[in-house]
């Protein structure tokens, strides 16, 4: 009987097919664009706050984020974009993780570069995009300063005050 | 005179004297010409004299002779007056030439000319200064002269060999030639005149040059107003031959009257006049193409007439031309409907696949057809309509086409598949020159109906689309379960729209038999319930929407559903059934006080309102209404139809009066229903809500994006369903834009981004 059909499969082969013939995806693991379809599909639903993001154009495995900075710590509305870079073992290696917008903070160096174990050493695959920015997010308000990237950064956290007005400068400064 | 030497005064005298050098106009002496001649000749003044006499012949034609002859127009004022001077004039001027007959002679002999030379010499003078010296009012008069001996000669034609099939009977008592009554006809005298003129001016050798202009000029329009006459309302035969048969009889006869037979033995005239004769009636007949076109194939005989007219003018962009403006004043406005739009359009395809088989001309002049049609919302289903309903007007006109579908598409198979080895190679032509170059002209044969319509949009996808909601409209209706008809028509598709187009489809025919299976199997197996129920079991993966307005049931029909339910659940285990309670239909019978019972079909809400007064005698609207879970003004409007079956002359109401329902005896329920598994259908709004948040999604991190971007981002990055609502461009635009207008969204310089917070 037709209804027998699992309409599931049978939309998702049609679905990859259709994405493999675009000649960047199409030496890229099916599966892996899949799961981060999967992904995007369930970013979009969870309706977090303060973190997003979204493939950044043709293609699946180079996405755009955004965070925006926890309440109560010194990043609060604070607007950052970071570039997130999938690569074809995903999600057995870790993606690459990026500030795009220049953040001044104790574990990112002055090329964004995010020092963060779960994006190294600590990677799990069980590990998925939303948790990612989840982790970066409280990053911002909770830094590791026991091995900084940058030196000023950690050694101002102390003290909040001038560390936040310090901030805040260099975060218009961004910006114009 | 015997010395060969005289004065040279007094030869001049003589000569002057005896040859009227200067004097006035006086008749010459045989004899006295003829000593001139011998005095000139002993004289040695040949040249001389030659020169003389010439002198004096054109002087006298150009002071004297012409200008009498131009006089004799100036009084013209109407038709036979025109008709007088001018014959009166060319009288006048032979007579007036034939008396310088003697000049000729005499230099015929000066010149020692063994045959008449001087004469010809003289006419071609004479034509130079006739027409140097032409009056305005002459061509008029012209015209008179011989439109009323055509008129004349016409109706003697008519009268002779009463030509034209005069067929009325009538005895013809007034003559149109002469205006007069038909036993003092002068036609005859008239034309008389007119050969006899014409004889004196050809004698001149100015026939030609003074009338011919006219005579054409006459003759053309002759030929228009024929042509006009006989085309006028008469599509369904030919013309071509009669007015071929009616050129030579009639116009080369009298061009032969006129101008002699020589005249008309030229091939150039000839030439000239069948060609205009095919222009006028190509005219005439693109004037009428429309009604031609509206009329076909009873008009087919012009249709054919056309063609071959077309082959020899070169009025195709002018035909193109004239139709596409007609199409547009009388066809494609907002008065004419879909329906008698497309039927123009088929008949046009019929027409010009007659008319020029390379579909070339079709394509330029019924394009704005094709534009109008794609304009118009509910083309698709009109034309879906008349494919698969053969009862229609335009059903018939289609069935032609269907008959011959499985050849046609044969031979497009074939065209397609071997292009290059075709084996027709020898015949190939390249595309007319009026082709546009734009449009890939395939060769391909407008006579098949079908694709012709399909190309109003150019795609198949949009048609079929269109086709599957037809077809789900028609199959819930169709409460007999009988799908033979539509079967055949969906075979029919298939052969068009290959197999995959229509797979849907097909799920829906199958989903059909198979509720009539599982319905009769369950009647069989299942003790008698109350009721009978037949489920329409539809896979909500494959059917449109239906439109699933909630409602309360009384609770002992849903009790019989649930049965239902649970009798499918041991029939197909792990599948349960989602009833729609508003489609479907109810059969019931209302027994009323007088023994009378009355049968009905009706909608399921009303069904139930009448099972709810079964219960209880009286209800308020309100309270109804909860009962129902139904809006009160959804009872309301039914109320209204309630009346309408008259069930008794007070008609069931529902406030303060009591309700006259006595039993009600029977209830077949039928009753439409999706399978439980999907519930996340959604309608086309819902189906672009779950864009939204990859809308959001990507406005966050991507700021601002035009439509098409957005459009093609969803496209490859959301997970559609492969019968998923696939959303098109202008339905996101919309959808967008009206997330604009929530203010959610910011438009701007044709970017969409996120208002700032």
């Amino acid at each position: 009987m037709a209804q027998n059909i699992d309409p599931v499969n049978g939309s998702n082969n049609s679905t990859a097919m259709k994405d493999g013939d675009g000649p960047a995806s199409a030496t890229k693991h099916q599966s892996t664009s899949k799961r981060l379809q999967q992904e995007l599909l369930t970013l979009m639903m969870s309706g977090d706050k303060g973190i997003s993001a979204f493939p950044n154009g043709d293609d699946v495995f180079s996405w755009i984020g955004t965070i925006i900075g926890p309440k109560g710590t010194v990043y609060d509305g604070l607007i950052y974009k970071l570039s997130l870079t999938f690569p074809n073992g995903y999600p057995f290696t870790a993606p690459t993780v990026k500030f795009v917008t220049p953040c001044f903070h104790p574990n990112v160096d002055t090329f964004g570069n995010i020092c963060l174990d779960i994006l190294k050493d600590k990677w799990s695959a069980l590990y998925d995009v939303r948790t990612i920015l989840l982790s970066i997010q409280s990053l911002l308000g909770d830094p590791n300063n026991d091995s900084p990237l940058n030196g000023q950064a950690a050694h101002l956290w102390s003290d909040q005050v001038a560390y936040k007005k310090l901030l805040l400068e260099k975060f218009q400064n961004t910006k114009s | 005179m015997n010395t060969s030497v005289i004065s040279v005064s007094s030869a001049w005298n003589y000569l002057k004297q005896n040859l009227n050098l200067d004097g006035k106009y006086q008749e010459l002496d045989r004899n006295e010409v003829d000593a001139c001649a011998e005095f000139i000749a002993n004289h040695n003044l040949v040249d001389f004299s030659k020169e003389l006499v010439w002198q004096k012949l054109y002087n006298d034609t150009r002071n004297r002779i012409i200008p009498n002859f131009w006089s004799g127009f100036e009084g013209t004022k109407n038709e036979n007056s025109g008709y007088e001077s001018y014959r009166e004039a060319a009288k006048i001027l032979n007579t007036d030439i034939q008396r310088l007959e003697h000049y000729f002679s005499l230099l015929d002999r000066l010149s020692g000319n063994a045959v008449p030379k001087s004469f010809d010499q003289y006419q071609a003078h004479l034509s130079a200064i006739l027409l140097s010296q032409i009056p305005p009012k002459f061509e008029s008069c012209v015209n008179f002269f011989y439109t009323k001996a055509f008129r004349a000669f016409m109706s003697l034609e008519k009268r002779n060999f009463n030509f034209d099939g005069d067929e009325s009977g009538d005895v013809i008592t007034h003559c149109s030639g002469c205006d007069q009554e038909i036993d003092q006809c002068e036609c005859n005298v008239i034309l008389d005149n007119c050969h006899s003129t014409n004889k004196a001016l050809a004698e001149l050798g100015i026939l030609e040059k003074l009338s011919v202009g006219m005579i054409h000029t006459l003759i053309l329009t002759q030929i228009q107003t024929h042509v006009q006459d006989s085309c006028v309302g008469n599509f369904a035969s030919s013309q071509i031959e009669m007015l071929e048969k009616w050129l030579q009889n009639i116009i080369f006869r009298w061009l032969g009257i006129v101008y002699g037979e020589d005249y008309i033995q030229q091939d150039q005239v000839r030439k000239n006049f069948t060609q205009f004769l095919y222009h006028a009636y190509t005219h005439a007949r693109i004037e009428q193409l429309f009604e031609i076109i509206i009329g076909y194939p009873e008009s087919f005989p012009s249709v054919k007439d056309l063609q071959e007219c077309l082959s020899r003018t070169q009025l195709k962009p002018i035909l193109a031309q004239s139709l596409k403006t007609t199409l547009e004043a009388r066809l494609l406005h907002q008065g004419a409907t879909t329906e008698d739009i497309l039927i123009a359009y088929v008949s046009a395809i019929r027409a010009f696949s007659v008319l020029d088989p390379t579909g070339v001309l079709l394509d330029v002049a019924c394009d704005p057809i094709k534009q109008y049609l794609r304009l118009r919302g509910d083309t698709v289903r009109h034309i879906i309509h008349s494919l698969t309903d053969s009862s229609g007007e335009l059903g018939g006109e289609l069935e032609l086409g269907r008959t011959g579908t499985a050849i046609l598409d044969e031979e497009s198979v074939a065209a397609v598949g071997d292009t290059e080895t075709s084996t027709d190679w020898e015949n190939w032509v390249p595309a007319p020159s009026d082709a546009d170059p734009s449009k890939l002209w395939t060769g391909k044969k407008p006579g098949d109906i079908v694709p012709m319509l399909v190309n109003i949009y150019g795609s198949k996808s949009l048609f079929v689309k269109e086709y599957r909601k037809l077809l789900s409209d028609r199959l819930l209706l169709n409460l007999h379960f009988d799908t033979e008809e539509e079967i055949r028509n969906l075979e029919f598709l298939k052969i068009r729209f290959g197999e995959n187009e229509l797979h849907n489809c097909e799920v829906m025919l199958k989903d059909v038999a198979d509720s009539k299976r599982i319905n009769s199997h369950l009647q069989s197996v299942v003790h008698k319930p109350e009721f009978p129920i037949l489920a329409m079991i539809i896979s909500a993966q494959y059917w449109d929407q239906l439109k699933d307005k909630p409602m309360k049931l009384p609770i002992k029909i849903i009790n019989q559903l649930e049965q239902y339910n649970q009798n499918y659940k041991t029939v197909k285990t792990s599948r349960s059934l989602h009833w729609v309670p508003q489609s479907g239909s109810v059969e019931l019978e209302l027994e009323f006080d007088n023994n009378r019972s009355v049968s009905f079909t009706v909608p399921p809400d009303l069904a139930a309102i009448i099972s709810h007064f079964e219960d209880k005698e009286q209800w308020d609207l309100e309270e109804l209404s909860q009962e129902m879970e139904l809006p009160m003004s959804h009872l309301r409007r039914r109320e209204i139809s309630t009346d309408r079956f008259k069930v008794d002359e007070n008609g069931p109401q529902f406030t303060g009066h009591k309700i006259l329902l006595e039993t009600l005896a029977k209830m077949e329920e039928e009753e439409e229903d999706d399978e439980e598994e999907d519930n996340d259908r959604k309608s086309e709004e819902d189906g672009l809500q779950v864009y939204w948040s990859y809308v959001v999604g990507m406005l966050t991190n991507l700021e601002s994006l035009p439509v098409e971007r957005i459009h093609q981002m969803l496209k490859m990055f959301t997970m559609q369903g492969s019968s998923g609502a696939e959303c098109t461009l202008q339905q996101l635009k919309n959808f967008l834009d009206s997330k604009v207008k929530q203010q959610l969204l910011s438009f701007s310089s044709g970017m969409y981004r996120l208002p700032k917070p």
